[in-house]
């Protein structure tokens, strides 16, 4: 197999913490990977090991079948795109852009043929002789990504880019960013805590806790089958109960038996995801489904959908429906019934990490 | 009555406090009449009688070889001073940051007792004059907390920030300063290298104490004047003392709001 990027059992400590504990993983050339994770999990540390601006204190680091733990930072195949922009103050537009470029020395005519094809891209050409605080955030951050994309970098590093930017330009740059990153087809390092940008726009996903990679997959499998706690809570927003399994039955406090499809017997936790659960005004019997019996506490209307928290057996269980008008809306206070796919209650047992 | 009329009295009246001594003491060095009572016509010749003063050429000639040399060396010092406290963070870095900031705060008088101190000890081992050279490096010692705080407001995250970018973009070390750092500062720089030359350039009571026979600074010399009386003289070379510091600190204004705009 022929990977651009290879961490073998990497930390890094620093003088008060361990920043990342362990790290081993693998980017496929061309892969999309992202590092998702709550703030403080590490993800940056490990994106800044890449780029040689933190020294990992064990483990090492491959790109492209070579080590590159010693290999100073300015000399290293990568280019970043950093959180905050960071774009030169005193260049224009046009020098922060080929400013990669400028440094190796490369010919006048090499520079305009390659900021022509990074500028077909990311469409800039109206202010390339602006200074960058005559733009926009929005256009800052792709005057950011123009000046590492022209280098042509084996490995793409990007650091939460779209973190500063209001929520429909974030949109339109997820969507910007996942087209130049599918036609140059370069591998692209992509730390994000957004955990819908994240599952949007890329291959595989790596989720990551105080320091540690969780599960490494595709974004699919990532949040339909997470392999433990961690990862079925941080993706969604699902409605967990702690108790036992025994004979493909869940039992807790607050459930005497909902179905399960796991035969294993155990101490675990059930994920159940609102957007699954639907519900009626009669009960649903069948083989297939779950069905508990539950009232209306809340409707949060959220425009295009809606988040009813229902309580049943003294917890409540938050689904979530869509918006589309012929759907009859419960009152609150009223009594409806809740069924789900067995097969989608989803189990974590207590011993899985 | 509106509320901010006493506010406006007040400003009004520190706005007369200041500068009608600068007006008085500008135009009475174009006055005719040697006493400051009567206005007999307007005249250059206390001007004229300066340029043809060696002493005062002199002086001025010490004051201007001070104050280049000084602001060359703690602008020297000072940034490197500034750049290791940027670079390097660790218990003794935030320990000499407190330090350095000391000769800022202690008085004139004290430190000019330090620096004459300083020199006398020294001499008991080393060939030292009081002059020139011991003028400059008292000037440099308190210089270089004003260079080390000015350039040092200017070595920010975002600089460390801007450092790694260029990094990341192939830049090596050298590059990094020549291409990031530098253009980053240069407006600091530049302040800093016309603050400690007006300081130097104004600095009376250090000089006295370590300045010796022949090595007198304008400043140094004006002040001996006046011990004699106050003469149309000293009006006249106050007068472009004041002009050359308010040309020099317009010029600091200015980069401050050049630097603000980015």
């Amino acid at each position: 197999m022929t990977y651009a990027l290879k961490f073998e059992n990497v930390s890094k400590s620093f003088s008060t913490s361990d920043a990342i504990k362990d790290i081993s993983f693998e980017v496929e050339k061309g892969e999309f990977f992202s590092l998702l994770g709550p703030s403080g999990c590490g993800k940056t540390t490990i994106l800044r090991i890449i780029a040689g601006l933190e020294q990992p204190t064990s483990g090492d680091v491959y790109i492209n079948e070579q080590l590159i733990n010693d290999i100073e930072p300015h000399l290293r195949p990568v280019n970043t795109v950093f959180q905050s922009y960071s774009l030169f103050p005193h260049l224009t537009v046009k020098e922060n852009i080929i400013f990669g470029l400028k440094i190796r020395k490369y010919d006048k005519k090499e520079i305009d043929s390659s900021l022509e094809e990074v500028i077909a891209l990311i469409d800039l050409k109206d202010h390339l002789k602006r200074k960058p605080h005559q733009l926009s955030g929005g256009e800052q951050q792709r005057v950011a990504i123009a000046r590492a994309l022209i280098n042509k970098p084996e490995v793409l590093l990007m650091d939460e880019p779209l973190g500063a930017l209001d929520l429909k330009l974030r949109e339109r740059l997820q969507v910007e960013i996942k087209s130049i990153q599918e036609s140059t087809k370069i591998t692209t390092i992509y730390v994000t805590h957004d955990q819908t940008e994240a599952l949007a726009m890329s291959d595989k996903i790596a989720v990551m806790s105080k320091g540690e990679i969780l599960q490494v997959d595709d974004p699919e499998t990532l949040y339909e089958k997470p392999t433990n706690k961690f990862t079925s809570n941080f993706l969604g927003n699902p409605n967990v109960f702690k108790g036992v399994i025994k004979n493909e039955k869940f039992i807790s406090d607050e459930f005497e038996e909902i179905a399960v499809s796991n035969t294993k017997n155990g101490p675990a936790s059930i994920f159940i995801r609102p957007e699954i659960i639907s519900f009626g005004f009669n009960k649903v019997t069948s083989p297939n489904v779950n069905c508990v019996e539950g009232v209306v506490e809340h409707i949060l209307y959220r425009g295009s959908w809606l988040d009813v928290i229902v309580s049943v057996n003294n917890t409540k269980i938050e689904i979530s429906k869509e918006n589309n008008f012929d759907l009859s809306i419960p009152d609150e206070g009223e009594k409806i019934y809740l069924y789900w796919y067995i097969n989608k209650t989803w189990v974590v047992f207590d011993d899985q990490k | 009555m509106n509320r901010t009329v006493f506010l406006k009295l007040n400003y009004i009246f520190v706005l007369i406090f200041i500068y009608l001594p600068i007006f008085l003491m500008v135009g009475l060095s174009f006055n005719e009449s040697k006493y400051f009572n009567q206005w007999t016509g307007f005249t250059l010749q206390w001007y004229e009688q300066l340029f043809q003063n060696q002493n005062i050429l002199n002086a001025l000639y010490n004051s201007m070889i001070v104050a280049t040399v000084s602001t060359f060396l703690s602008i020297l010092f000072g940034f490197g001073i500034a750049l290791y406290l940027f670079r390097v963070k660790n218990r003794f870095t935030s320990f000499v940051e407190k330090f350095i900031y000391v000769p800022i705060v202690i008085p004139d008088v004290t430190m000019a007792a330090m620096m004459l101190v300083f020199f006398i000890f020294l001499s008991n081992y080393l060939e030292i004059k009081l002059g020139i050279a011991t003028t400059i490096i008292s000037h440099t010692a308190f210089n270089i907390s004003f260079v080390t705080v000015l350039i040092g407001s200017k070595l920010t995250r975002k600089l460390r920030v801007l450092e790694e970018v260029a990094s990341d973009l192939y830049a090596n070390h050298f590059q990094v300063i020549k291409q990031v750092t530098l253009p980053f500062v240069m407006p600091a720089l530049l302040a800093s290298v016309i603050l400690s030359f007006v300081l130097s350039f104004d600095e009376v009571v250090i000089s006295m104490f370590v300045t010796g026979p022949g090595s007198t600074t304008l400043p140094v010399y004006v002040f001996s004047m006046i011990k004699k009386g106050v003469t149309p003289a000293v009006n006249s070379v106050s007068s472009l003392m004041l002009i050359f510091s308010l040309i020099l600190v317009t010029g600091v204004l200015l980069l401050s709001r050049k630097d603000n705009l980015k």
